[in-house]
């Protein structure tokens, strides 16, 4: 046997990572957590900024949103077939504004569109489709502190682990690991941040 | 009032941009001055850029992206949102304009004790027009993304007194002529 075939055969993670700058934080615990998820995973990395990805829906996206074809971008196509062979959902990017960043939101708003993430019915409600995802993984960063973001209520959280999470019809494991009060930060807390990433995500 | 109605929606024939019109009907007829930033029209860009990222934090006169849109708001006394809710909260472009335009000196000042309001304390009033594909109880099982951003987030940052007003329509996708001449008539009834 090569030894390539019992790699192939490992659970794929797909990392989708948002952030404007390859010198931020944020960029190092994308990096991160590639590299702890490799460990049990195949990994693909989307680096949405590094590919140009276009955030907006565009006019002719949404008038195909709910035909059989809503797919136009060929790069959100390619995506889109990496979700729907994936295990693990992992997300690494910055809250702003107590939200997913546009480019993530944007991410979300083409790739997981009828026929990926769901199905309509006969009466047009919503059905999940994600059958092939056991697990989604949140890596964030708030300028903020925690309390402050209970308080406003997290939306990139619950845009993760709730209303993606909507489209998967069946249990899975949750995993969210938030470095709060960034802005006010010492280089040791950081450093303790993405050991605790690493550690958690080796070992999963 | 002086209202600036922010769009967001890609097809200039949706109901999000017939309830824009609604809108601006209603607030002619009632004499009150407006202006509107169709965010698709205008071509926005919806990703913060990496130059924009790293000046989002210094004050307004070194970001000119921001600009035009600083001084639509600092002409304003209210805001109306118009967008179609997708995903639980705004569409990207709508996040992109907050994540972009909402920087220190347009709408917070960034000091050692971190962003504290100034900048939009005029702003007195907020009305949320949003459609969502799916039911009320969908939207809070989702956790209502959108409502807690403007309502809690956003609205921190204006005058105290703010008051803000939502207007939902659910299930649009299923909804009946009858059920969204019935909700354009209420967007209507509140602007004039």
């Amino acid at each position: 046997m090569r030894p390539t075939d019992g790699r192939d055969a490992r659970p794929r993670a797909l990392v989708v990572h948002a952030h404007p700058s390859r010198r931020s934080f944020n960029h190092h615990l994308a990096q991160v957590t590639v590299e702890a998820l490799s460990v049990d995973h195949e990994i693909e990395l989307i680096d949405l900024y590094r590919l140009g990805f276009q955030p907006e829906m565009s006019q002719e996206e949404h008038q195909r949103y709910h035909s059989d074809e809503p797919v136009v971008d060929p790069m959100v196509a390619s995506h889109a077939e990496s979700v729907l062979s994936a295990e693990t959902l992992a997300f690494v990017f910055p809250t702003w504004w107590s939200g997913l960043p546009a480019m993530l939101k944007g991410w979300l708003e083409k790739t997981m569109v009828p026929g990926v993430a769901f199905e309509f019915d006969d009466r047009g409600r919503v059905r999940p489709a994600l059958h092939n995802v056991r697990r989604i993984i949140g890596v964030t960063t708030y300028g903020s502190p925690r309390w402050k973001m209970t308080l406003v209520g997290d939306g990139g959280r619950r845009t993760l682990l709730r209303a993606l999470r909507l489209n998967i019809p069946h249990r899975i494991d949750r995993v969210w690991l938030g470095m709060y009060s960034l802005d006010a930060s010492t280089a040791e807390q950081r450093a303790a941040f993405v050991r605790r990433v690493d550690e958690r995500l080796r070992t999963l | 009032m002086r209202a600036l109605i922010v769009h967001a929606h890609p097809d200039p024939e949706s109901f999000s941009a017939h309830l824009v019109a609604t809108i601006q009907d209603g607030l002619n007829a009632a004499g009150h001055e407006h202006q509107t930033l169709d965010l698709y029209a205008s071509g926005f860009r919806a990703a913060m850029s990496e130059d924009e990222w790293s000046l989002h934090r210094r004050t307004a006169e070194v970001k000119p992206w921001t600009d035009h849109h600083n001084e639509l708001l600092r002409w304003a006394d209210s805001i109306i949102w118009v967008y179609p809710t997708w995903w639980s909260g705004p569409p990207a472009i709508l996040k992109g304009w907050v994540d972009r335009v909402w920087t220190n000196g347009v709408a917070y000042h960034h000091t050692d004790k971190g962003l504290i309001p100034g900048p939009l304390t005029h702003i007195h009033r907020m009305l949320i027009v949003t459609t969502h594909g799916s039911s009320r109880w969908v939207n809070l099982a989702e956790g209502d993304v959108g409502r807690k951003m403007i309502r809690r987030t956003l609205r921190s940052l204006c005058g105290w007194r703010c008051r803000t007003r939502w207007l939902a329509m659910y299930d649009v996708d299923r909804s009946t002529l009858e059920q969204r001449r019935r909700f354009v008539e209420r967007v209507r009834r509140h602007v004039s």
